[in-house]
């Protein structure tokens, strides 16, 4: 709990981690369901409209405009998480609609030190084999969305990470994302086994089943 | 109207508006044209849970209950029971 307090205290400030923590005090034990995804990246399909957005490997010239992204979004304490996480060595990919930043994705590698504290999620016994990524976060901007923008980004990432010699992307989705995962059916992640994850303030936990079990062990 | 026309309407009208489908064969592989993308996908959801009064589960979701809109008439019909 303590180690816990202190992470949040260096990646958020004093202020994120007072505004997260009254939040998850608000918001009582939350449950999660998710189910964990496989893509294969010898099977990417083009999608027969072209999009238009940019995508560019995330840097550190990106955080004011990824900040700006936060604001809109509501959620202006990720600043510190963003700017962190690329301290660490997390990769991210950020999209552009001409000169405007919309939309962002994060993804790690095995060689990950540490490794994507949202991987925890996926499960005790998971762990990223050399040749595969883990992606999360995937986002963009809301105004920016629908006409096959997400599908364009996701894509273009998959494509980027193939063309780097990675094999699978790893990943998970809420069960009741629907929009997130008609996505990524349709790119073809395969669902690989359910997830429930609770928290409470400093709590966390997290159970795997096998795909058609009711419940998760 | 049938839910065949119904459905194929709606997506015309609703989702399909502005990449220029006038109109959809009813077989018409829905994935592979890119018609219904992921936003399509919640509103045409949504105008089967109100307009038919069935309950669409998140893991009713797939592919191929929405492929054509012959599929997606049998995945009306299944949940009718």
């Amino acid at each position: 709990m303590i180690a816990r307090l202190r992470r949040n205290l260096r990646e958020l400030g004093l202020g994120g981690a007072i505004a997260r923590l009254a939040r998850q005090a608000r918001e009582g034990i939350v449950r999660e369901d998710a189910i964990a995804l496989l893509k294969d990246l010898d099977e990417i399909v083009a999608p027969k409209r072209p999009g238009g957005l940019r995508v560019e490997d995330m840097e550190k010239r990106h955080l004011p405009g990824l900040s700006k992204v936060n604001r809109r979004r509501g959620v202006p304490h990720a600043d510190r998480y963003f700017e962190t996480s690329l301290a660490k060595g997390f990769h991210g990919f950020v999209a552009y609609d001409g000169d405007e930043l919309v939309g962002y994705y994060w993804w790690v590698d095995s060689e990950s030190d540490p490794p994507h504290p949202d991987m925890w999620v996926m499960g005790a016994d998971f762990a990223i084999e050399p040749g595969d990524v883990y992606g999360s976060s995937l986002f963009l901007l809301e105004e920016h969305r629908g006409g096959g923008a997400a599908n364009d980004f996701l894509y273009k990432i998959e494509c980027s990470l193939r063309d780097r010699g990675y094999a699978r992307i790893w990943g998970y989705v809420d069960r009741t994302n629907r929009a997130a995962r008609w996505l990524y059916s349709t790119r073809g992640y395969r669902p690989m086994w359910n997830i429930v994850h609770r928290r409470f303030l400093f709590f966390k936990s997290r159970k795997t089943a096998p795909l058609g079990e009711g419940g998760a062990r | 109207m049938s839910v065949a026309a119904d459905v194929e309407k709606f997506i015309v009208e609703e989702i399909a508006l502005g990449t220029r489908v006038e109109s959809i064969g009813h077989d018409e592989d829905l994935l592979a044209q890119e018609v219904i993308d992921s936003l399509g996908i919640t509103e045409l959801v949504g105008f089967l849970e109100s307009s038919y009064g069935i309950e669409v589960g998140d893991d009713d979701l797939l592919p191929e209950n929405f492929r054509s809109v012959n599929s997606v008439v049998a995945f009306v019909a299944s949940k009718k029971g």
